[in-house]
């Protein structure tokens, strides 16, 4: 038995990651996450009459709480001057988060209508073209209206090995790249802001894509790379460069 | 990282989806390596480990540092664990596959089935492995556990043990037996 012991503590296993599948179930996992935040209180340790009893004294308590939606959000938000002036201007809604009593609208500005916002009463710079507006439901009116500033974008360590990993992977960079080509640079852009709600808080989150620039005997390729979904998105030979 | 680490981000864990995500990202080769070793399938092996990261994203805040035969399990070996019954219930029950979201979008798909073929031909080269895991399988589960284990993922007795949730005794008997049983089955080295 002693040889099968031997041969078996000196086998070749394979050693195999499915990069896309960990991208992919990390999502997911973190999506759930967020899920099982936002429906936890009224699971497990507190009892499920007692969670009911304590809602409906709320319903009846604050007539607010009765509806706290999206829809109710904007119809509130319509009411103010200066955000109903923001979307006359062509502002659209480009996402909503709810958070305790609280809504929040990220509101974007066409390039075309950013130099309009001087009409606005509020005192809203006209550089910026995307806007964060707070609803407060108890209050029942636009508590806040932000512009936006560009956020400074960086790429972690780890953010930046899997960049690398997902382009060393990819079969469009094998297909369409030449092996011997070097990574120059990678750089990351912003593709849009996002809402992202943490706990019972809602934060203004860079979305953001790699960019990436190979090089090889004075060519270069552009590529981007999206780490959400750890693919590569384009490719393109962008000429010589010294 | 170390247990104490450890400890700490699974603390923050249950209350952090960030933290969460840094067990997974420490954790999911790991476990991946093993329910492949222990599948020899890599379509099965997918749908597995997801099954163990939502069994184990379901289950976190229960997650106690409970003290084992006077040692105290590493939350990896919990991982082991429910994969260990994940694959259970798999060939028990031959689950469909989990779905991860919406259906890809093409550049997604391209992307995982070039993955996939390279990963078949790197299993393929794995002749060897191939073979030995195949009559593996065959086996009852309990051996098939512990062999995998102290084989393939090199794993200590005592780690074995913490995974399993059996004695050090109990292992090195069900690995002794295990490859009995294993040599009855294969042909002459």
């Amino acid at each position: 038995m002693l040889d099968l012991e031997k041969k078996l503590e000196n086998l070749k296993t394979p050693e195999i990651e499915l990069l896309s599948h960990k991208q992919k179930l990390r999502a997911l996992l973190l999506e759930r996450y967020a899920q099982k935040q936002v429906f936890s209180p009224f699971k497990g340790a507190v009892p499920l009459g007692f969670a009911l009893i304590v809602l409906f004294a709320l319903v009846l308590r604050f007539p607010a709480f009765q509806r706290q939606d999206i829809a109710l959000a904007k119809e509130i938000a319509l009411r103010d001057a200066d955000f109903k002036l923001l979307i006359e201007q062509g502002g659209i809604i480009k996402e909503t988060q709810l958070s305790d009593s609280k809504a929040y609208m990220l509101v974007d500005l066409g390039e075309s209508d950013a130099g309009n916002t001087q009409k606005l009463a509020a005192p809203l710079s006209v550089s910026g073209l995307t806007f964060l507006v707070e609803v407060d439901f108890k209050e029942k009116k636009v508590s806040q209206i932000k512009e936006l500033s560009q956020p400074s974008l960086s790429f972690s360590q780890k953010e930046e090995a899997a960049v690398r990993e997902i382009s060393q992977q990819s079969e469009r960079v094998k297909k369409e790249i030449p092996l011997e080509a070097e990574i120059k640079e990678i750089r990351p852009v912003l593709i849009q802001l996002k809402l992202v709600k943490k706990g019972n808080k809602v934060e203004v989150l860079p979305e953001k894509e790699a960019m990436i620039i190979y090089q090889k005997n004075g060519q270069s390729w552009e590529g981007m790379i999206d780490l959400k979904t750890a693919s590569v998105k384009k490719i393109e030979l962008v000429g010589e460069k010294e | 990282m170390s247990p104490e680490e450890e400890k700490d981000l699974v603390k923050k864990a249950k209350i952090d989806s960030e933290a969460f995500g840094r067990l997974y990202d420490e954790y999911y080769s790991k476990i991946f390596g093993y329910v492949l070793k222990r599948t020899g399938n890599l379509e099965i092996a997918q749908d597995v480990v997801s099954e163990t990261f939502l069994k184990a994203l379901k289950n976190i805040k229960k997650f106690q540092w409970q003290s084992f035969f006077g040692k105290k399990p590493l939350f990896g070996a919990w991982l082991y664990r429910i994969a260990s019954n994940e694959i259970a219930n798999f060939f028990r029950h031959k689950k469909p596959a989990i779905s991860l979201g919406s259906a890809p979008d093409p550049v997604f798909g391209k992307d995982l089935f070039g993955e996939i073929v390279v990963a078949e031909q790197k299993l393929k080269d794995c002749q060897d492995f191939l073979l030995i895991q195949k009559e593996i399988l065959g086996l009852p589960e309990k051996y098939q556990e512990v062999l995998v284990l102290r084989f393939f993922e090199k794993k200590q007795i005592k780690e074995i043990a913490e995974i399993l949730g059996k004695r050090e005794g109990t292992i090195k008997s069900l690995i002794h037996r295990g490859l009995k049983k294993l040599r009855q089955k294969m042909p002459p080295i």
